[in-house]
Parts: structure tokens; C-alpha cells; sequence
């Protein structure tokens, strides 16, 4: 991320100007943010490819209301997370998106990340399974600052809140995923 | 509460997640029909479909899924009029089999009908009953009959222009001037030429190449 900030505000001034090319590399920056925030928003691949594209299409042309000197991809999370929960309203979705661990990887392929080898199989089938009891609400606020490493600010964004609401919101989640693992405080 | 904070960000590398598709070109597609601060509606743009199995196909692109306006009708063609184009391919714009005329007339059960352009430089079967006739090395001209009736074919194309209804010998077809997008039997979708279909006694017929609607009549009415 060093370095971006000041990579991303000259992108956006040439796309202001019309430099489509500018405005491709800033889709290549951030579609796989975009993709798996609507993804997450929307339940589905499809509709969350879609979210994606249209929202990157919408924030295009509205570039200029972007306001100079902001960061732009909590910005542009927003557009895309509400091009997300538009179609998932709009095709009345009510199926939930279950959230899965992935396999541990087979020896011989590359070592696993520290991060991942910090928890143990079962620790994460555990909190998988944790976040999957969870009210949609506080799954996803969980899993947008966390297993997307979004911050506060872009997930008040993708949530269409205040900052201070993210942080209300995510006290609260995790005290229940706590007691969903049998680990509360049982306040 | 630290901690488990910290087991959900370890979580991340853990969790399944689809992987993102390449959303660039598409994007940038877009663009060019939306202008930052647009003054014009968006462009229509339209779908040829041959039988009605062809809504189904475009169901399945979910680029117009959400943008299916208005139908045109021919026999054994539909055309779907939709604001968003499909993708197109970069793979190959034939399909089927190469096989002879001679081969594909035993196989579809009627007489190929030749235009009056020489001999084809390939001929294409997609059974059970579409044969594509292509002329020029490489390719300037591609003539294709279908017996209508037959499920398995379907196509729809897309321009961004307007879909003229014309008559060839008296009876109808359409003309569809310029770049449009076609998929047949669920192939990749392909880009292609301006267009002319029109019914020919049993079949349906069409030509597509970089031609004008007068030399598009022309062949037409060159079909014996």
C-alpha cells in the first residue's frame, strides 16, 4: 500500500481529464477488492462480477464529483458495494452466502503463510463455522474488516455508515461470535 | 479481544473466495459508451436470435441479462434489442466441422443453396442442420443457411445500430448495418460484420460481411 496513495491520486486526475488508460489501471489496481466486497454484499459470483463492472463504469463518470486528494478506494467501494446490495435486493435474494475454509494446502506446495499457519485446522473450521451462525449483519461487518483487511473507513463505506457505527458495530460482533464459540464473556 | 481479532485476520488467507475475473477490458468497454458526463441516452444495441431457444442464451450471458428491451421477429430468427453487449473472444470465429458441401447436403437432409460467388474456400456443418459457406483467405464472406425448427441452433447478435426489416425477392429479412456480436450453439461470441438474414423457401439464410445493404441484396438475390 506505501506508495499508492500518491500513485492513485495521479491515476484519477488523468482519468478526469479522459485518460482511459489511467482509469484501466486503477480497475487493475482494485477489481479484486471490488469483486470480493460485492461478493460478500451480493451472496453470489454473478451478481457480484456485475456489481463490480457497473460500479467501476458509474464511478468513472462520476469522477467529477470525486473530491481531489481523496483516497479513492473507499470511494469506490461504496459505488460498488451499492451496485451489489441493488441487485440483491432487486432479485428479492434471500439465500445466505456460506462462508467456507479452504482446504489445507497438499505438501510439497508452497509453505503456508505465517498467518495461516497461526491457526490450526480445526481453530479455523471453528471460526468458519462461528461466522456462519452469525446474523448477516454482523458476519459482514466481521468479514469485511477482517478477512478483507478493509479499513474502518472502507467499511463504512461498503456498509454505507458512519466510521463510528463500524466500530460499534464490530464490538458488538464479535462479543457473538465470542459466545457463538462458547467463549463469551456472556455480557 | 485482541486475540480474536487477530485469529479472524489469520483467517483470511483461509477462506474460499471466487477469484476475481479480469474485469479491465470490460470495463473500459464500458467507457466508450458512456462518456464521464453523458449527454446522449446510452446506445441501444441489438440481439439477432435464431429460434427462441436463443432468449435463453442470452439469459445466460450475464452482460444483457439485465438488459433485454425489445424483440424483433423472422422466422426462425429473434432479435433480442439490448443496451449492454456480451464479451466478445479472442478465439476463433469458426465452429463445427470442416467438412465438403457434398458431405454436409448428406447430413443436413437439404440441398446447400449456393450464391453466385464461385466455389466456398471452406464449408462448416453444426449438426444438425446449420452450415456455414466461407469465402476469401482470409475470410471476407460468410454465407449460412439453417433449416429453422432445429433447437440445438441458436444465435443472437448485438449492434449498436438499428435492425432495418427488408424484403429479398419478396419476402422478409433484416438488415443489420455494422458490428454486432453473435453466439451460435453456445459458442464463444464472436464479433461480426454487418449482416443480412432473410427466409429462402424452408431455410433462413444470411450474409455477413464488410458490405453495403445493396451488394448484401445483391447476393441474396443471387441464391438460385
Amino acid at each position: 500500500m506505501v506508495g499508492r496513495p500518491l500513485a492513485d491520486e495521479e491515476l484519477v486526475e488523468r482519468a478526469r481529464r479522459g485518460d482511459e488508460s489511467a482509469y484501466e489501471e486503477l480497475v487493475r489496481a482494485y477489481q479484486g477488492i471490488a469483486f470480493r466486497t460485492a461478493y460478500l454484499l451480493a451472496g453470489n459470483a454473478d451478481d457480484a462480477e456485475e456489481a463490480a463492472q457497473d460500479g467501476f463504469v458509474k464511478a468513472y463518470r462520476a469522477l467529477g464529483r470525486f473530491r481531489s486528494g481523496a483516497p479513492f478506494r473507499p470511494w469506490l467501494l461504496a459505488i460498488v458495494a451499492n451496485e451489489a446490495r441493488n441487485r440483491r435486493r432487486s432479485a428479492g435474494r434471500r439465500e445466505r452466502l456460506a462462508l467456507r475454509a479452504a482446504a489445507d494446502a497438499p505438501s510439497g506446495d508452497a509453505a503456508p503463510s505465517p498467518e495461516a499457519a497461526f491457526l490450526s485446522a480445526e481453530r479455523r473450521e471453528r471460526l468458519v463455522a462461528g461466522l456462519n451462525r452469525l446474523g448477516e449483519r454482523d458476519r459482514l461487518v466481521l468479514s469485511l474488516r477482517y478477512l478483507l483487511e478493509l479499513s474502518e473507513e472502507e467499511t463504512a463505506a461498503a456498509l454505507d455508515c458512519r466510521r463510528g457505527t463500524v466500530k460499534s458495530r464490530l464490538a458488538r460482533a464479535l462479543e457473538r461470535l465470542r459466545v457463538e464459540l462458547g467463549e463469551g464473556t456472556g455480557g | 479481544m485482541a486475540d480474536l481479532e487477530r485469529e479472524l485476520r489469520a483467517l483470511a488467507a483461509a477462506v474460499e473466495l471466487p477469484e476475481p475475473p479480469e474485469l479491465s477490458a470490460r470495463v473500459r468497454a464500458g467507457l466508450g459508451r458512456h462518456e464521464p458526463r453523458p449527454r446522449r441516452r446510452p446506445i441501444l444495441a441489438f440481439a439477432v436470435a435464431l429460434l427462441a431457444v436463443a432468449i435463453g442464451a442470452a439469459f445466460a450471458v450475464p452482460q444483457s441479462r439485465s438488459a433485454l428491451l425489445r424483440l424483433f421477429g423472422l422466422k426462425g430468427v429473434t432479435v433480442l434489442r439490448v443496451d449492454r453487449l456480451p464479451p466478445v473472444g479472442p478465439g476463433p470465429v469458426v465452429f463445427g466441422e470442416k467438412t465438403t458441401l457434398a458431405a454436409a447436403a448428406r447430413i443436413v437432409g437439404f440441398r446447400p443453396l449456393l450464391p453466385k460467388l464461385g466455389k466456398p474456400d471452406a464449408v462448416y456443418l453444426e449438426r444438425p442442420a446449420y452450415l456455414v459457406l466461407l469465402y476469401g483467405k482470409p475470410v471476407r464472406l460468410r454465407f449460412s443457411e439453417l433449416r429453422p425448427g432445429y433447437s440445438p441452433i441458436e444465435k443472437f447478435a448485438k449492434v449498436s445500430q438499428e435492425v432495418r426489416p427488408v424484403t429479398v425477392d419478396g419476402r422478409p429479412g433484416l438488415w443489420i448495418p455494422g458490428n454486432h456480436v453473435v453466439i451460435e450453439f453456445g459458442n464463444q461470441p464472436r464479433l461480426a460484420g454487418s449482416t443480412l438474414l432473410w427466409e429462402h423457401g424452408d431455410l433462413t439464410l444470411r450474409v455477413e460481411g464488410k458490405l453495403t445493404l445493396a451488394q448484401a441484396l445483391e447476393i441474396a438475390r443471387s441464391v438460385p
